[in-house]
């Protein structure tokens, strides 16, 4: 009896382990990505590349819809302004696959504006505020108020309802005061991911990796900024300053802090481009008669980048969120012009026919040297550009007033 | 204005925090507990900034400067005191009226802080 008992247990056993190796308990690929992955299941995707954040992703599909749907809403019309302008920027820094030509180049900090068919604009970014580090401190060129540069180019500033903040670096977010009845539009995870490195654990790295400023690796002592200028470290394109601005729209109930895709009205839609320049960076999609525009922010900083595949600006990025936000641009203007209607915020080649998006250009009156673009008009609105427009390129390192007494 | 720099540090950083705590409050990310602690750290803060500022004895060209990073730091303690009121009333408007001081503070050190320190925050 007890011989026959162990037959059967070995003969159970036996069948358990060859079970086990070929059945239920081995890991399936595709399994394991449906429970990592779960979320994605209803839009049918039930496998997703390796290298995309859950958080933030939207399938091919997903974005194609969004193109079916944008395409039977109203037609808007855009244009870019020159918030300000970094001169002399070395070309390496920028882009990294340029650092051989060891050349300096002059970047355009770009704003879109988008008009929709009810006249009510969009604004895209927000430009710099920091006068007095813009003009005493810094190589930079070209300031002006958006307010006043609307005005100069036809477009009437108290029509703007809407501030999308492609992301929150100071350069982009800086002007949101002058416009107290817009809402601004942010992610979430941009702030979430300010208010993570401000409390970064300084346990393993002796307090050289910070917030706001660094401390000496070395001697523990803090020091100030060339020697340890936090220009990498994560939080550091937001000065309290900025922070300031956010926190105005949100108290006075003007702010909406989005997670992820958002459909603002038909014919606009963000698009998440996390860790595509900092952790919330955020795309615009715009139906134009044009096609999908796609305004990128400094996810988009250099449009030659998006056509040749290289990063640029690399701050907060992971680059391969980068080129996958590259590649959501491609989707959306897939139907018409293709990486064409990708919209730079830095791109040196702006405002000239190499970028032709940006080709009808004009230097605004009494502009600063700022310039201006008319990308598209949506049928029946006439042009903003004038009849002889000055394009003859200039420099203005002249200060508006900006003293602040105590 | 070396002496200034790690003071300059705790002052943004302190503001930084309590501007976010308070937006993250707003949008229910952070409770109430968590905002009083960020707004007495950041007063506490202040206060300390303040008294470390006045013991520094500047040089005749930077005295403008020195008191106008003395007026913003006076202007957050007042800010941060009234956002702090809320906690005793129950009401958030308190943030709302202690929001200007913050903002003109803010800009104040900015000014000073570009001066001061021109490549504190590079182009991004």
């Amino acid at each position: 009896m007890i011989r026959k008992l162990l037959r059967v247990a070995m003969i159970v056993g036996l069948v358990g382990v060859v079970g086990g190796l070929g059945g239920a308990d081995v890991l399936q690929a595709r399994q394991d990505d449906k429970e990592d992955h779960g979320g994605n299941q209803n839009n049918g995707e039930d496998k997703l590349p390796p290298q995309v954040l859950r958080s933030g992703f939207e399938s091919t599909d997903q974005l194609l819809r969004d193109v079916e749907r944008a395409e039977t809403a109203p037609l808007y019309s855009a244009w870019i302004v020159e918030s300000s302008r970094f001169m002399f920027v070395p070309f390496g820094g920028f882009q990294p696959d340029m650092a051989g030509l060891n050349t300096t180049v002059n970047l355009p900090v770009n704003v879109g504006i988008i008009e929709g068919p009810d006249g009510k604009i969009t604004l895209y970014d927000s430009g710099w505020k920091q006068l007095a580090y813009i003009f005493d401190w810094n190589t930079s060129c070209c300031w002006k108020g958006i307010r006043d540069q609307m005005h100069a180019i036809g477009l009437d500033p108290d029509k703007v309802t809407r501030i999308v903040l492609g992301h929150a670096h100071w350069d982009h977010a800086g002007q949101l005061s002058e416009f107290p009845d817009a809402v601004a539009y942010i992610q979430k995870e941009e702030l979430k991911q300010i208010d993570f490195f401000l409390n970064y654990p300084v346990d393993f790295n002796a307090g050289h990796i910070r917030a706001v400023n660094t401390v000496d690796p070395l001697t523990g002592a803090q020091v100030g900024p060339p020697a340890q200028a936090c220009a990498r470290t994560p939080v550091c394109g937001y000065p309290p300053q900025t922070i300031q601005e956010i926190l105005g729209k949100v108290l006075h109930g003007k702010a909406k802090i989005i997670d992820g895709r958002h459909e603002v009205t038909p014919g606009l839609v963000i698009h998440p481009a996390f860790r595509g320049h900092t952790y919330g960076s955020q795309l615009l999609q715009v139906n134009t008669a044009r096609g999908q525009l796609v305004f990128g922010s400094d996810t988009y900083s250099s449009w030659t980048g998006i056509r040749d595949w290289l990063v640029a600006n690399i701050q907060q990025t992971d680059t391969i969120q980068q080129f996958l936000a590259y590649e959501k641009c491609y989707v959306l203007a897939s139907r018409l012009n293709s990486f064409n209607n990708c919209v730079a915020a830095h791109e040196p080649i702006s405002y000239t026919a190499a970028y032709p998006l940006t080709a009808n250009w004009w230097n605004i009156p009494d502009g600063n040297c700022s310039r201006a673009a008319e990308l598209i008009l949506a049928p029946g609105k006439t042009t903003h550009v004038p009849a002889s427009p000055n394009r003859t390129l200039c420099v203005s390192m002249t200060a508006p007033p900006h003293t602040v007494s105590p | 204005m070396r002496a200034m720099w790690p003071i300059h540090g705790d002052v943004e950083r302190s503001l930084t925090r309590m501007s976010l705590g308070q937006i993250l409050y707003k949008t229910d990310d952070l409770g109430r507990a968590e905002l009083k602690t960020r707004i007495e750290q950041a007063l506490v803060t202040y206060r300390g900034a303040e008294t470390r500022i006045r013991a520094l004895s500047p040089p005749t060209s930077l005295r403008g400067d020195h008191e106008q990073y003395l007026a913003a730091v006076r202007l957050f303690q007042e800010s941060a005191s009234e956002a702090i009121k809320m906690f005793k009333d129950g009401r958030e408007e308190h943030l709302l009226a202690a929001y200007p001081k913050s903002q003109e503070g803010s800009d104040k050190i900015r000014e000073v802080g570009g001066k001061f320190w021109p490549n504190e925050f590079p182009p991004n």
